[in-house]
């Protein structure tokens, strides 16, 4: 990455959008698999769940992350996301009965 | 007197002559929701009924019968629902046995001769505060008592069963394909079709073979883009053919009833030729991500669902929008039955 | 996967090149090999990374991470996301206290003061309507500006105090902070006045066009002698007892562009704090400039960047302001969806109480967008606005300055266009070139360190 100093930041916005690539960048590394060509995060067992990994393709939203709340329910039971959803496998096997619906009952998201 | 006869006469004819009339097939499509199905009638495409089911639905498995269905929920209730009176039959808890375990289905799928569903089971339990893990294994329970009659360990990941051969053998699909021989007494893996090792990257969690006539199919991803992955239950045959466009990114595959176009959908819903195996049309789907589709019995529509409360409904040739509906609670996917 | 070039412009240096990004107004420095590579693969639509060999395929990637080069498809499109007049709250106010003037300067865009219309001054009671509507119609803004103009501001100190104090006590009530601001010809101000700006704090802006001479020739009274001699002998005053800015405001005349250095250093000497030059805007023909004009206008500014750049090695802000006001927005990287203010926030109030978009448009026919009695009709900001931009986004859809200048200001491009009968565009060649010169000054200040008086600038822009 030598290459970076030749190309320097001169005002603000310039800046603020190197910031935000190093703070990709280290999100990315992290979920990276070596080797996979398409060079896209891989946050589950499989590369095309929706949810955080950010988004690809030329479609809306470009390079941020898809809306996540038409997938919470479906990665809630089976434990996609152990951080962010309830766990339906173990700790909160009844989950939805709170929240069958996400974009509805959002408000009354609590689980531990 | 003589005109009695007339009229018994015309009546008769016109009895007979309404089956050859134009009754139109209906759909009946049951979407998987929390704590419920909902029914969606095909015709008006307009929630007709819900029945209420434990858990967080996750699969169906449709019975030889074509009229029974088991709906599995929170990986351990496997409910048996009858699709024409709409009712609840009764419900197995894969965690109601005498060992202790604490089971999880992962992959069902009904057994031929209707009285049977097999099921990819993991287990664990505690033993003096430490926990115990159950190799996974492929069981054959019986619908009738909750007892699985066989069972033969399998290796971890697989996702998906299904029936193959006229219920000879069950394609365990994980990393790998795995055949497995259910005809003779003891089940067991005979073959292993390999896809890790060839870069596959394939989640069969959606797939319409009921529907599509027998006919799987499951898109897959590797470093040239996108494939399918076609199985033909009734003969086991499996191919593996690249889709000649840019990969589109889709949960699932499904045919149109002449299985001549496939219908693909996650954030955009997709339309692909089979001959040419290329992309002719897509659209954004406005709702946002869906996880299934469903294509209607005469083709002419395809439903994606699943993910969030809404299903769209679109126009199969133009892929254009037609209805939003709503449904009560979240989804998974989408089974359709045609009377 | 394919990506795409976002819109970009290089300027060359002498070693290397500045490079800029034309939706995010980023600003980078290239060295010569940056700026080879950038050659090689810059004529090429798409650019599929896979498909580059290193060492180019390294700096391809990190213009990538910079958003120089985007997922194809996903490159901005002119016009961005526009919003709705009706969802912009009140910030700033623009009252004609006076539709009348002592002065009779050639190039007044007022027509004397009055535009066009009879001479008439505010009425106390409107004045104060009109500094409640400020603050009614201000929604969450906790900064307000009310700006004192006319004519001549200072003719009519009755409706001056009104609007004032009417303002002060409902934004305050409403824990609002305001900013009050005048322009005035300076002729009138007298130790009353000095002394009422002073108690509030008034910015004030002196219309003075440099030595006597030149003012004179600009800016006579009606019965045409010079008005030099009577400011000066009251600016006195107001510079030495000032507790807010003063700054001086200068019209030149296209002849007169040779002469932007003496005017600047003459305005400083009398002891103003800055001094901000505009052109005359093009009221007649004979105040269209010609190319000659221009080209003698951009060496004045570049000549003051020059200078700006030498005092800034020495830690000091040369006050002219327009190249403070330039410097500023490129350091933030401000980008604008619309050229200015004028109907989405910013209201100008005739002496009548007819709302404008701003004080330039005031009295143009056409663009009366409401009254304070009917209130603004969002409607005829959209439409008289809209008259002039209309037509315009394929143009600059193809402009590396787009989001800079997003079109100019409404009333250039309204005399230009409607009143001359030129076809649009015509400005753009200069305000190009002059943006050129505020964006190579930036680099220059950047390259020499002058990083501190940089961050002084932030606080000038607050977009």
């Amino acid at each position: 990455m030598d290459a970076k100093q030749k190309i320097q930041a001169l005002n603000k916005k310039a800046e603020a959008v190197e910031a935000l690539t190093k703070g990709e960048d280290q999100a990315v590394k992290a979920l990276l698999e070596s080797g996979t060509e398409l060079q896209m995060p891989v946050g589950c067992t499989t590369i095309f769940d929706t949810g955080w990994e950010t988004n690809p393709r030329a479609t809306h939203p470009v390079g941020n992350c898809q809306a996540s709340v038409r997938d919470f329910m479906g990665c809630a039971g089976d434990c996609w996301w152990p951080a962010q959803t309830p766990d339906g496998l173990t700790n909160n096997p009844d989950y939805h009965q709170v929240c069958s619906n996400m974009a509805r009952d959002w408000r009354t998201i609590k689980y531990d | 007197m003589k005109n009695a006869k007339y009229i018994f006469l015309s009546v008769l004819l016109c009895c007979l002559l309404v089956p050859a009339g134009t009754v139109l097939a209906r759909d009946v499509i049951f979407t998987l929701g929390y704590d419920v199905l909902e029914v969606i009638d095909g015709d008006t495409d307009s929630i007709t009924d819900r029945i209420p089911l434990k858990g967080w639905t996750r699969a169906y498995t449709v019975l030889p019968d074509k009229k029974q269905m088991i709906v599995s929920a929170s990986r351990h209730y496997l409910h048996l629902v009858d699709t024409q009176k709409l009712a609840l039959v009764k419900t197995l808890d894969l965690n109601t046995n005498p060992e202790g375990w604490q089971r999880f289905e992962f992959g069902i799928t009904a057994g031929a001769d209707g009285k049977t569903v097999y099921a990819n089971v993991l287990g664990r339990r505690t033993e003096a505060g430490e926990v115990v893990l159950a190799k996974p294994m492929l069981a054959e329970i019986d619908l009738d008592s909750g007892k699985i009659l066989r069972s033969v360990e399998v290796p971890r990941g697989i996702f998906q069963l299904l029936l193959v051969n006229g219920g000879k053998e069950v394609y365990a699909i994980g990393q790998d394909l795995y055949k497995i021989d259910v005809a003779s007494s003891q089940m067991r893996i005979t073959e292993t079709y390999a896809m890790f090792d060839k870069g596959m990257n394939i989640f069969p969690l959606w797939h319409y073979t009921f529907e599509n006539n027998g006919y799987f199919i499951s898109p897959y991803y590797n470093a040239q883009g996108c494939g399918m992955l076609e199985i033909n239950t009734h003969t086991g045959e499996i191919t593996e053919n690249m889709l000649n466009s840019d990969p589109p990114f889709v949960y699932s595959f499904m045919y149109s009833p002449d299985r001549s176009t496939i219908y693909g959908g996650m954030d955009e819903l997709y339309k692909i030729d089979v001959q040419s195996r290329t992309i002719t049309a897509s659209t954004p789907i406005k709702e946002g991500t869906n996880f299934a589709l469903m294509v209607s019995g005469d083709g002419k529509k395809v439903y994606t669902g699943g993910g969030g409360s809404t299903i769209s409904v679109f126009d199969a040739e133009t892929l254009k929008l037609l209805k939003v509906l709503q449904m009560q609670t979240d989804g998974m996917t989408m089974a359709r039955f045609t009377l | 996967m394919v990506h795409e070039w976002a819109d970009h412009q290089v300027f060359n240096l002498d070693d290397g090149a500045i490079l800029y990004d034309v939706d995010l107004a980023s600003l980078f420095r290239i060295d010569a090999s940056i700026q080879a590579v950038l050659q090689r693969w810059s004529c090429q639509p798409r650019v599929d990374l896979n498909e580059v060999a290193p060492p180019d395929r390294a700096v391809l990637e990190d213009l990538r991470d910079l958003r120089l080069l985007v997922p194809a498809g996903s490159a901005k499109v002119w016009p961005p996301l526009r919003c709705d007049p009706t969802e912009i709250p009140l910030s700033t106010m623009v009252l004609e206290v006076a539709q009348d003037c002592n002065l009779r300067c050639t190039y007044c865009y007022a027509a004397g003061g009055a535009y066009g219309g009879p001479a008439r001054l505010l009425d106390v009671e409107t004045a104060r309507r009109a500094a409640r509507y400020l603050v009614e119609k201000s929604g969450d803004n906790q900064a307000l500006t009310l700006v004192l103009f006319g004519g001549e501001p200072l003719l009519n100190m009755p409706a001056v105090k009104a609007a004032v104090e009417e303002a002060e006590e409902k934004a305050a009530a409403l824990g609002k902070k305001l900013l009050v601001s005048l322009t005035t010809n300076g002729t009138l101000l007298d130790a009353e006045i000095l002394g009422f700006l002073r108690q509030h704090r008034v910015v004030v802006s002196v219309s003075l066009d440099g030595p006597a001479e030149l003012h004179d020739a600009n800016r006579p009274d009606a019965a045409g002698r010079g008005s030099y001699s009577r400011i000066l002998a009251r600016l006195g005053g107001l510079l030495e007892n000032s507790n807010a800015a003063v700054a001086a405001r200068v019209t030149l005349t296209p002849a007169q562009w040779s002469r932007c250095e003496e005017v600047f250093d003459h305005l400083i000497g009398l002891g103003f704090h800055e001094v901000g030059i505009a052109p005359a805007s093009p009221i007649s023909k004979n105040l269209l400039p010609d190319i000659q004009q221009e080209q003698v206008l951009l060496e004045s500014l570049a000549s003051m960047a020059r200078r700006f750049s030498r005092l800034a090695k020495e830690g000091r802000i040369l006050p002219f302001s327009n190249l403070v006001e330039l410097l500023s927005r490129l350091h933030m990287g401000q980008t604008k969806a619309i050229a200015c203010g004028a109907g989405y926030g910013y209201l100008a109030v005739d002496a009548g109480g007819e709302f404008y978009p701003c004080h330039r448009l005031a009295g143009e026919k056409g663009f009366a967008v409401g009254t304070l009695a009917t209130g603004v009709d969002a409607d005829r900001v959209r439409s008289s606005l809209a008259q002039l931009t209309t037509g315009k986004d394929k143009m600059c859809q193809s402009c590396w300055a787009r989001s800079l200048c997003a079109g100019g200001c409404h009333y250039e491009n309204h005399l230009r266009e409607n009143t001359l009968g030129i076809p649009p565009g015509s400005s753009c060649d200069f305000i190009r070139r002059w943006l050129q010169i505020g964006i190579e000054l930036y680099a220059e200040l950047r390259h020499a360190g002058a990083d501190g008086l940089l961050a002084k600038l932030e606080k000038r822009n607050t977009c």
